[in-house]
C-alpha cells in the first residue's frame, strides 16, 4: 500500500465506523459528519477532501499524515480500539475446521481437496507409532485462548525511531507462540461491553485532542511491574499481568537487533562529536603552555646574555623577574588546565546526555484470540494399551500434542509405546522411562481406526 | 547499555482484558492502522506542520528539516531578515516536543521581544510558555521565555545555570558575539542538549564574532581560535580559505537569502500627515511642555526619571484630556516633583472642550481617502479609543473596539466580526502583537508608538507574507510635538519605511540607548524651538551612523556568505 492509500483506507474506515455519510465524486470525497463529531474534531460538518495532493484546491483539502483531522482521527482510534476478542469463525474457517474435525487423517484413502487440509494430513502422518496399532476413539474441535500483545517501541537518543511489535502468548502454557494474522477472525462478542455504563460513555464519547497527545508515564520494567501488581491484584487480572510480563521479556530479546543497530548509530555519532571535543581541548591545553614557553625562551636569552658578561647586574635582575613571572604563569597554567578539564567534562556530559539511548515500550493493543485446534483421541495397542490425544493447530499448521513422556519434547517422526504405557520418541526409546526395559519396534503398525 | 522504560498505560488495557471490556474488531483494526500511521522514523516528516495554523514556505521547511536531520538540533538560523527565523525555530521546537525529545525549553530574547515570543508560541504553535520574572520561575516552569539581560543577572543566573535544559533558543544571537561578555558566558555555561541561535547577522565586521558564536554551538568545530586565525583569517576583518570556511559554516548554519526564496512581499505605501496645532490646542501643548521642561531641568541629573515625562507627552499627543488626567494622578502621588496642583488646574482648564487636530484629520481620512476600505486604527490610550470610536460611529462606520480590557473570547469575537463585516477596528497596543490581520490592507497610526520596533510590529499585522495587496499606512503626528520629531527621525534619518522587515532591529542595535528615551531627553533638555531642532539633528546624525554601520555589517556578511546563497 502506498502512503496515500494507507491514509485513504484509514480515513474511510474511520468514517464508516463512526456512521458518517461519505460520497465520492470523481476523485473528491464529501463527508457529512455528525454535529458532535465535527465539533470535537474542530472541522465543518460537511468536508470536501481528497487523498491526492494534485487534486487539492482552495475548497478541497488533502488529507495526509500530519493533517490536523487525520491526527485527531489517529489519536481517537488509538484510544478507542485497544482491546478486542477474536475468534476464527466465518464461512471460510467454519468449513475448514468442520472438515478437519470430521477427517481421519491417518486413513490412507483420505485425500482432502483444500490445501490447508492436505498439509495437515502430511504433518499428522509424519507422526508414526511404529510398535502399536492406533484407533481414533474421539474427535473434537477446541477453541483455545491466546493473547496478542501489540507494543509500540520507541528508540530515543538525539532522534527517535518507532516501531510496532506483536507478541502472542499462550495463557495455558505461559509460552510465546508465533503470531497469527487475525485478519480472518471475527470479534467475539461483537458489541462493546464495558464494565459499567459510565465507562462505556467515556469510551464512546469523542474527546477533544490534547495538544500533544497523552502524556506518557515511563518507568523501569521492575517499577512498572510493581505498579501493575498493585493495580491488578483483583480477579483474574493477575493472569494477564503474568502473561504481559512474559511478553515483555520475549519482546526485549526480540527487538535486540534493532536496538543494537540504533545504539550503534548513536554511538558512532557520539564518537565523532567526542573526537571533535577531544581535539579542541587538546589544542586549547597545548595553547595554554605558550606564555610559559615564551618566558622560558626569554629566560634562556637572559642567561646567555649574562654569560657573555657586560652589565651582569641588570641581567640578573631581569632574570629574577622572569623567574617570578614563570612561577606565576605556571600556576596560571595549572589553573587553566583545571578549568579546561572541568569544561571538557561538562561538555562531555552534555554530549552523553544527548546521545544516551532510551528504549520506551508501550502496550498499545491487546487481543484475545480463540484459536481453533483439532483433537483426535487415539487408542494405542502394542506392548501395552494407552490412549493419547493428538492436538493439531490448524491456523499455524503444527502438532501441539502428544509430548514424549521421557524428554517432554514434541513427538515427531517415529514414536514408540513402551511396555508400561509410556509414549516416547525414538531417541528416548532405548529404555522404558518407567521400568527401564528395552522398547523395540516389535508390534505391527496399524493405521486408521 | 541503554535504559528500557515501560509505559504504565498497560494497566487499563490489561484491566479491560480481565473485565472482558472489548471493543469491536473494526475499532481494533482501526486502532492498529492508527498506530501504524503514527509511527515516526527519525525526522522523516514534520509531524506538527499541518496541525498548526501556519504554513511553512519551502525555504523554511528545508531549513527545519536540515536542522533536525543533519545538524541534529544545534544550529545557527541565519536567514536574512524577514524570512521567518522565529517560525523555523518554533517548528523545530514543536517537532522535538511532539516526539518527546524535549520538555525543558529556555528561550532567551531581547527584553522587547519577550511578550512577542510568548504570544507567538501560544498562538502559532500552541505551546504555553511562561515568562520568567521571579528567581523561582526558572525551576517552576518547563517552557520559559526570558530576556537575556534578566537571565544573566544575579540571582537569576544561578537558577538558570542550575537547571538542565533540553533546548535553548537564543534570538538575536549576535548579542553573544563577545566571548568575554556575560551573555556569552551564560549561554556557554548552560546545560543543554540542543541549541538554536537566531541571527540575521552572525558576523558584523569581525570574524572573531563568528568564531565565538560557532564555538558556543559546537566547540572545536572551527578548531581553537589560534588555529582558526591561522587557517581562515588574514586579519580579523578579512577571511581567507573561504571555500573551506563556508563548507564548515554550512555544517552548522542555515542561511537563506531573499533572492533564493523568490517570495513576493507586498509594497508599503506610506502617507505621513502632520496635523498643525492651532489656537487653544497649541497654547495647551506649549504650556504643558514648559511645565514639564521646567520640572525636568530643575531635577538633579542623577535623580531624573524620564518615564513619567514620556507617559505624559505621549498622552498629550493623543488626547489633551488624557494628559491632564495622567498629570493629575502623578502629581497626587508625587511621581513628578516640580509640577504642582496649580499647574494641573491651569492645564485642566485649558484642555476642557479641546478637540485634537489629529481627530479631525483622522475623520477626514476615513471619510475621503479611505472611504470603502476596512481600516485598522491604532492608538496608545483606551480613552482615545473610546472618544475616537464614538466620533467615527457618527460618520456611519461600523466600529470594532479592541483593547486589553477584553477577555480572550471577546477579543477573538471582535476580530471575527471585523473580518466578516469590515469597517474600522480601533485598537490599543494590545492588538499590535501576534494577530494576523492580512485580510485588511489599510492602517492608520493615530498615535505613533514611540518605540520604532512596536511600529514595525503594528505594520507587521497587515504587511506580511500572505498579504495579497499592497498595504497603505497612514501616520498621523501633531506638528512640533515629540511625536512629530519621532516621525521626522524615523522617516528622514532611518528611512524606516523603506527598510526591509526586520532590518530596523539591527539598525537600532547600533544606536546607543533607548530610542524613545533619547528623543524625549533631547526634547526636554532644550529650552526653545531652535535648540530642540539642533538636538534632534544631532540624534539624526547618530541614527544615520547606525544605518551606515548596518550597511557595512550587511555587506560583510554578504561577502562571507554570498557564494553559498548562489
Amino acid at each position: 500500500m502506498t502512503e496515500p492509500e494507507k491514509v485513504e483506507h484509514f480515513v474511510l474506515t474511520f468514517f464508516a465506523a463512526t456512521g458518517c455519510r461519505v460520497q465520492r465524486r470523481d476523485r473528491v470525497w464529501i463527508a457529512h459528519l455528525p454535529e458532535h463529531m465535527a465539533k470535537a474534531f474542530g472541522v465543518d460538518e460537511r468536508l470536501v477532501f481528497t487523498f491526492q495532493p494534485e487534486q487539492a484546491s482552495s475548497n478541497v483539502e488533502v488529507l495526509t499524515r500530519g493533517h490536523r483531522l487525520v491526527d485527531v482521527m489517529v489519536q481517537y482510534a488509538q484510544q478507542r480500539g485497544r482491546s478486542c476478542n477474536v475468534i476464527y469463525l466465518g464461512s471460510q474457517w467454519n468449513e475448514i475446521v468442520r472438515q478437519a474435525a470430521a477427517s481421519d487423517p491417518w486413513q490412507m484413502g483420505y485425500r482432502p481437496a483444500v490445501p490447508r487440509l492436505v498439509r495437515m494430513v502430511e504433518t499428522l502422518r509424519s507422526l508414526r507409532f511404529v510398535n502399536a496399532r492406533q484407533r481414533i476413539i474421539q474427535r473434537r474441535v477446541l477453541y483455545q485462548r491466546q493473547a496478542l500483545f501489540r507494543f509500540r517501541v520507541a528508540f530515543c537518543a538525539d532522534e527517535k525511531r518507532e516501531m510496532l511489535y506483536s507478541v502472542l502468548a499462550d495463557p495455558s502454557t505461559e509460552t510465546i507462540d508465533s503470531v497469527v494474522d487475525i485478519g480472518g477472525g471475527v470479534a467475539m462478542p461483537a458489541v462493546w461491553r464495558g464494565k459499567n455504563e459510565a465507562s462505556q460513555r467515556v469510551q464512546t464519547k469523542f474527546f477533544p485532542t490534547p495538544p500533544f497527545g497523552r502524556r506518557k508515564n515511563f518507568m523501569s520494567r521492575e517499577a512498572s511491574w510493581q505498579a501493575g501488581e498493585a493495580a491488578l491484584r483483583q480477579g483474574n487480572a493477575y493472569v494477564w499481568l503474568r502473561l504481559y510480563r512474559k511478553a515483555c521479556e520475549y519482546l526485549e530479546n526480540h527487538m535486540l537487533t534493532e536496538k543494537l543497530r540504533f545504539e550503534a548509530e548513536a554511538a558512532a555519532r557520539l564518537a565523532a562529536e567526542k573526537n571533535r571535543l577531544d581535539a579542541y581541548y587538546r589544542g586549547l591545553a597545548a595553547e595554554t603552555v605558550d606564555p610559559l614557553r615564551r618566558v622560558f625562551s626569554r629566560m634562556a636569552a637572559a642567561e646567555m646574555r649574562m654569560g657573555w658578561g657586560g652589565e651582569r647586574g641588570t641581567w640578573e635582575t631581569r632574570l629574577e623577574r622572569l623567574r617570578a613571572e614563570a612561577v606565576r604563569l605556571r600556576h596560571q597554567h595549572v589553573d587553566e588546565l583545571e578549568n579546561l578539564a572541568a569544561e571538557r567534562e561538562r561538555r562531555l556530559e552534555e554530549l552523553l546526555d544527548r546521545y544516551r539511548v532510551k528504549t520506551e515500550i508501550s502496550l498499545v493493543q491487546v487481543s484475545l484470540i480463540h484459536v481453533p485446534r483439532i483433537a483426535w483421541n487415539l487408542r494405542l495397542t502394542g506392548p501395552s494399551r494407552r490412549e493419547v490425544t493428538v492436538l493439531y493447530d490448524i491456523i499455524r499448521e503444527r502438532i501441539l500434542e502428544p509430548l514424549c513422556d521421557a524428554c517432554e519434547n514434541m513427538l515427531t517422526g517415529n514414536a514408540l509405546l513402551s511396555c508400561c504405557g509410556d509414549v516416547v520418541c525414538q531417541s528416548c526409546g532405548k529404555a522404558c522411562p518407567t521400568c527401564g526395559e528395552s522398547v523395540g519396534a516389535t508390534a505391527p503398525r496399524e493405521v486408521g481406526g | 547499555m541503554s535504559d528500557v522504560l515501560y509505559d504504565l498505560d498497560y494497566i487499563p488495557i490489561l484491566r479491560a482484558l480481565s473485565d472482558q471490556a472489548f471493543d469491536t474488531k473494526q475499532w481494533f483494526d482501526l486502532g492498529a492502522a492508527a498506530n501504524e500511521l503514527s509511527l515516526t522514523d527519525g525526522f522523516d516528516r514534520l509531524l506538527s506542520l499541518e496541525d498548526l495554523s501556519i504554513q511553512l514556505f519551502e525555504h523554511q521547511r528545508k531549513a527545519v528539516l536540515r536542522v533536525l536531520r543533519e545538524m541534529r538540533g544545534r544550529a545557527v538560523l541565519a536567514d536574512e531578515v524577514g524570512l521567518g527565523k522565529t517560525i523555523e525555530a518554533g517548528v523545530i521546537l514543536r517537532e522535538y516536543m511532539v516526539r518527546g525529545l524535549v520538555s525543558r525549553v529556555l528561550i532567551l530574547v531581547p527584553a522587547l521581544l519577550v511578550n512577542q515570543w510568548r504570544n507567538e508560541l501560544q498562538e502559532k504553535f500552541r505551546i504555553h510558555a511562561a515568562v520568567a520574572v521571579a528567581p523561582s520561575d526558572w525551576q517552576r516552569h518547563d517552557v520559559i521565555v526570558a530576556s537575556l539581560d534578566r537571565a544573566k543577572r544575579s540571582p537569576h543566573a544561578a537558577n538558570v545555570l542550575a537547571k538542565a535544559w533540553d533546548l535553548v533558543i537564543v534570538d538575536e544571537a549576535h548579542h553573544l558575539k563577545d566571548r568575554a561578555s556575560k551573555n556569552w558566558q551564560l549561554v556557554n555555561g548552560l546545560k543543554k542538549k540542543y541549541l538554536l541561535l537566531l541571527t540575521a547577522t552572525p558576523v558584523q565586521n569581525d570574524l572573531r564574532e563568528l568564531y565565538n558564536l560557532i564555538t558556543l554551538l559546537k566547540p572545536g568545530h572551527l578548531m581553537t581560535y589560534s588555529e582558526f586565525c591561522r587557517e581562515f583569517t588574514i586579519d580579523r576583518h578579512s577571511p581567507k580559505n573561504l571555500k573551506l570556511l563556508r563548507q564548515r559554516l554550512d555544517e552548522v548554519m542555515v542561511r537563506t537569502s531573499r533572492r533564493e526564496t523568490l517570495l513576493r512581499f507586498p509594497k508599503r505605501r506610506i502617507h505621513s500627515w502632520s496635523a498643525a496645532l492651532r489656537g487653544a490646542e497649541r497654547r495647551f501643548y506649549n504650556r504643558l511642555v514648559d511645565v514639564l521642561r521646567a520640572a525636568y531641568q530643575q531635577a538633579p541629573k542623577r535623580e531624573r526619571n524620564i518615564l513619567p515625562f514620556i507617559l505624559i507627552l505621549r498622552a498629550a499627543s493623543s488626547l489633551p484630556q488624557a494628559a491632564v488626567r495622567t498629570l493629575h494622578s502623578m502629581t497626587r502621588r508625587g511621581t513628578l516633583p516640580g509640577v504642582d496642583t496649580e499647574h494641573v488646574s491651569e492645564l485642566a482648564e485649558m484642555a476642557t472642550e479641546l478637540i485634537p487636530a489629529k481627530f479631525t484629520l483622522c475623520r477626514r481620512l476615513l471619510r475621503e481617502d479611505l472611504r470603502g476600505e476596512n481600516v485598522i486604527v491604532y492608538t496608545n490610550f483606551r480613552s482615545t479609543l473610546r472618544r475616537l470610536g464614538d466620533a467615527l460611529e457618527d460618520l456611519g462606520k461600523e466600529v470594532h473596539r479592541f483593547h486589553g480590557g477584553l477577555s480572550d473570547a471577546e477579543k477573538a469575537s471582535v476580530i471575527d466580526r471585523f473580518r466578516r463585516h469590515g469597517g474600522v477596528l480601533i485598537s490599543t497596543e494590545t492588538g499590535s502583537e501576534g494577530m494576523n490581520l492580512q485580510f485588511c490592507r489599510c492602517l492608520i497610526n493615530y498615535d505613533l508608538p514611540w518605540n520604532p520596533l512596536r511600529l514595525e510590529q503594528r505594520i507587521g499585522r497587515i504587511h506580511r507574507l500572505g498579504q495579497e495587496n499592497d498595504v497603505r499606512i497612514d501616520n498621523l503626528a501633531a506638528e512640533g510635538t515629540v511625536e512629530g520629531y519621532i516621525l521626522y527621525l524615523l522617516e528622514r534619518k532611518i528611512a524606516m519605511f523603506d527598510q526591509v522587515i526586520g532590518e530596523l532591529e539591527s539598525i537600532l542595535g547600533n544606536f546607543a540607548g533607548s530610542f524613545e528615551q533619547r528623543v524625549v531627553q533631547a526634547f526636554l533638555a532644550a529650552d526653545d524651538f531652535e535648540t530642540t531642532r539642533r538636538h534632534m539633528e544631532r540624534l539624526g546624525q547618530e541614527l544615520k551612523a547606525a544605518v551606515q554601520m548596518y550597511g557595512r555589517q550587511r555587506s560583510f556578511v554578504q561577502q562571507l556568505f554570498q557564494p553559498i546563497d548562489v
